[in-house]
């Protein structure tokens, strides 16, 4: 036998290779085995779970309910293995009320010792039971975990670090504003849509000022985010910041951005100026703008917008003049006569079919 | 050589390919487990307030409907009403030879509509567009019949926002599902490209287009597939996302950055698995453009798809997706070993070509071999019963470790009983169903070389989901 074929016999038919299989097998089976209890055991967890938490459920809801109305004074001691169900049910209730209607559970919650069971979750090895507790901490607005919690805003990851932003502005939204504003302009793992969720939230008037603060000081921050968020929180101030953006040289976006977010007509020569960028998404926020601030004057203007080579432009513009209320159908359609265009034409003729249904 | 010798060189070629492919799949099931289980930990709870703001990215979902009168009006009923805050339904009709146009216009009031779209993709011609009077939010374009690819590329013309999700329209999806998919495009804006998890509706109660009770077939065809599934997305998916190498965002649910799949050319028309081919392409030519980009898998937005019962369906089927995985490992190959390639090049594509392409002619030339040498007496008995329980058993760790990772995740199905038959069918699966498998793949793989023409076959519908009323 050459060499070759004593290791090819060697690796097919030797004994120790039949033994590495057998082995193998044994091992596969045993993994099967084990994986095959190791289900059943989770089922079966999940089914006493269940059952306790339908227990829970049937003795804590009604009393959960009832101390939204009236204090609870005869509350059954909460017992350590219901504390995390009591506080997932808890905040799913808190986060349903409006504000103003949510005293009366902090109370509740407060008398029958939540938040010492909130807190111990905060050093829970699994980051479900973590977030639990954090949110449980921010709506019962306790402010003895502050620093524990910024810390946990400022290092963590996504989820548990906007958990723990959000806590905080319920505990005290000025206190957190004035200490975390920057982590909104830095973390950007933090979708601005979700931040905006959480500052919508709250309220607080002062958003605005840090935000307009941020747009004009030229901080390093991502322009983009603040005025998304200056738009979602319909901040009264953004026209300051928009002249005062606008003078300077902005990127696209930044710029589109701008028009997106103005409401106030008295930017509307500035809003002009922009029709010709030779940015195609600045001239489809262009002619949105005119529809939404635009006066008779600025009839001509869209009609101009009408012939431009992007589709989208000339699309938006057309919505914009039948948005108008200085235009109605019969002006519309003699406007699409005076048009050459047949492409344009079109996008019209689909305007006028929307402005019917939509 | 002598025969003997023969033998000898292919078993130890079949010993290597045995060791790369399990612990190929070895690995991918523990970064399953891992990514599962982050997922769990950190996606169960919202730790945030549940309301919309307006910055949340509007989608279209387009919906290619071919001869579905018996099912499309519940399944576009049921798109209408997801809960997601700005959305719009294209239904295309792919030129339906049944009265499917009719449904629609009849069950969702539809009137003609102007639209003055943009012809970016080129596509068979369009009839006629069609708006709801009773849900504006729902248009529906009339056109010749060009195939799934080129409904979904008319769809992509119409389609007024930035992302678009490929459904079919026969599936059924759950109503929070869109809100969960989208969820990657606003953690990571090079996000291109999102898939989530399909699961089979046989045997499932269903309420106005919506999966009201999940429950497992009585067919046993169906019920394998069940296993299959569980396989194929728990970790055949979720193990390549995190390196960013996932190969297929399944055609029946998937959302895309509309301007990036536009820039690639949108789906292929001459190709049978155009969900897949796509994805391919994405990861090609952004790697040749050196464009920062990212394709992920969510485990949790549920899509529910009507598997086939009869062996007849099941064979088109799956003739159709070993097609499709040819054309589109063939279309782009070049992503293989590629200087600029990353985990795709390097770890997804030979694997896909290695195990997944390659897997069913490797599978049954080594139980020919093993056959025919046992009985010609170069191979012991013992050797013999080795190989095939070896086979065999890695094969039901495989089914039975994704009904783990399902019983570690989502718990959807909820009786005792429906996991002990998913264990059960788990392992019966490996004795005769895989094999089967094989030899479709196999077939589809010796019609792709020989140039065959490719088709989409019948899908024979049982309704085999109880519809409550």
């Amino acid at each position: 036998m050459t060499g070759t074929e004593s290791i090819l016999a060697y690796t097919t038919n030797s004994e120790d290779v039949v033994q590495i299989a057998i082995f193998s097998i044994g091992m596969v089976v045993g993994l099967i085995i084990i994986i095959f209890f190791q289900i059943v055991i989770l089922r079966i967890i999940l089914i006493i779970r269940n059952r306790r938490y339908e227990k829970f459920i049937n003795l804590w809801r009604p009393i959960i309910m009832e101390s939204l109305a009236v204090p609870i004074d005869n509350a059954p001691k909460l017992k350590p293995r219901h504390a995390k169900y009591f506080m997932l049910e808890w905040n799913s209730l808190y986060d349903k009320l409006g504000r103003g209607s949510q005293g009366n559970l902090v109370q509740f919650a407060s008398s029958i010792g939540i938040n010492k069971y909130a807190s111990y979750l905060l050093i829970a090895r699994q980051p479900k039971d973590r977030i639990t507790g954090i949110i449980t901490l921010g709506h019962l607005r306790i402010t003895g975990l502050w620093d524990i919690l910024k810390a946990i805003a400022e290092n963590e990851t996504l989820v548990l670090s906007l958990a723990s932003f959000r806590a905080l502005l319920h505990i005290d939204s000025v206190r957190a504003l004035g200490e975390l504003f920057p982590l909104i302009i830095k973390r950007d793992d933090w979708p601005i849509s979700m931040v905006a969720k959480i500052l919508k939230e709250v309220e607080n008037t002062s958003i605005c000022s840090y935000l307009v603060s941020s747009a004009l000081e030229n901080d390093g921050a991502d322009l983009s985010r603040v005025i998304q968020l200056m738009d979602v929180l319909q901040c009264a101030s953004f026209g300051k910041v928009f002249s005062q953006l606008l003078a300077k040289e902005q990127s696209s976006q930044v710029i589109s951005l701008c028009m997106q977010a103005l409401r106030d007509p008295q930017y509307l020569s500035m809003v002009k100026d922009y029709a010709t960028h030779q940015d195609a998404g600045v001239r489809i926020s262009v002619a949105s703008a005119l529809g939404r601030l635009g006066t008779k004057q600025d009839i001509e203007l869209l009609i101009s917008l009408l012939l431009d080579d992007d589709w989208w432009v000339r699309y938006r513009a057309a919505q914009s003049l039948s948005k108008f209320p200085f235009v109605d159908k019969t002006q519309f359609l003699e406007i699409e006569q005076r048009i050459d265009n047949q492409n344009t034409k079109d996008i019209m003729q689909q305007v006028l079919a929307e402005w019917d249904i939509l | 050589m002598s025969i003997a010798d023969f033998f000898l060189i292919t078993q130890a070629i079949f010993l290597v390919y045995f060791i790369l492919l399990h612990g190929s799949y070895f690995s991918l099931n523990v970064l399953s487990i891992i990514s599962i289980w982050n997922y769990m930990q950190e996606r169960s709870i919202s730790g945030l307030p549940n309301t919309y703001t307006g910055l949340e990215i509007p989608v279209s979902i387009i919906a290619p409907a071919y001869n579905e009168e018996a099912t499309i009006t519940n399944s576009i009923k049921a798109l209408l009403n997801l809960n997601y805050p700005d959305f719009e339904v294209i239904v295309v009709n792919d030129g339906s030879s049944d009265s499917t146009m009719q449904v629609l216009i009849n069950e969702f009031d539809l009137i003609i509509f102007p639209e003055a779209y943009l012809s970016g993709l080129p596509t068979q011609k369009i009839r006629q567009v069609y708006i709801s009077k009773k849900f504006p939010s729902l248009r529906v374009l009339d056109k010749d019949n060009g195939g799934k690819a080129d409904a979904l590329n008319a769809g992509i013309n119409v389609s007024r926002f930035s992302l678009f999700c490929a459904v079919d329209a026969d599936s059924i999806i759950q109503t929070n599902s869109l809100e969960k998919i989208v969820q990657p495009f606003l953690e990571e804006p090079t996000t291109v490209a999102v898939g989530g998890t399909v699961r089979i509706a046989n045997g499932c109660s269903v309420r106005n287009g919506f999966l009201v009770k999940a429950g497992l077939p009585t067919n046993l065809l169906a019920l394998f597939q069940v296993a299959e599934y569980l396989r194929g997305f728990l970790f055949g998916r979720l193990g390549w996302s995190p390196l960013n190498a996932l190969l297929i965002i399944s055609g029946a649910f998937g959302v895309f950055h509309k301007e990036t799949v536009v820039s690639v050319g949108g789906y292929l028309t001459n190709t049978i698995g155009e969900d897949m081919e796509l994805i391919a392409r994405l990861h090609r030519l952004l790697r040749a453009r050196n464009v920062p980009y990212k394709i992920s898998f969510v485990p949790d937005p549920i899509c529910w798809t009507e598997a086939p019962e009869d062996l007849k369906t099941l064979r088109n089927q799956r003739i159709r997706w070993q097609r499709g995985l040819s054309e589109s490992l063939a279309k782009n190959i070049s992503l293989l070993f590629g200087k600029n390639s990353g985990a795709v090049g390097w770890l997804a594509m030979p694997f896909m070509l290695v195990f997944e392409w390659f897997g069913p002619i490797i599978e049954l030339l080594g139980i020919t071999l093993v056959i025919i040498g046992y009985y010609a007496g170069y191979l012991s008995a013992e050797v013999t019963i080795i190989f095939f329980t070896v086979a065999i058993g890695f094969g039901v760790l495989l089914s039975v470790v994704a009904v783990l990772l399902e019983e570690m995740s989502f718990h959807i199905y909820p009786k005792l009983r429906y996991i002990f038959i998913l264990l059960l069918v788990a392992i019966l699966e490996n004795f005769g169903y895989r094999q089967l498998n094989s030899v479709w793949r196999l077939i589809a793989t010796y019609q792709w070389a020989m140039g065959h023409k490719a088709s989409w076959g019948e899908m024979k519908r049982s309704a085999s989901w109880t519809e409550q009323e």
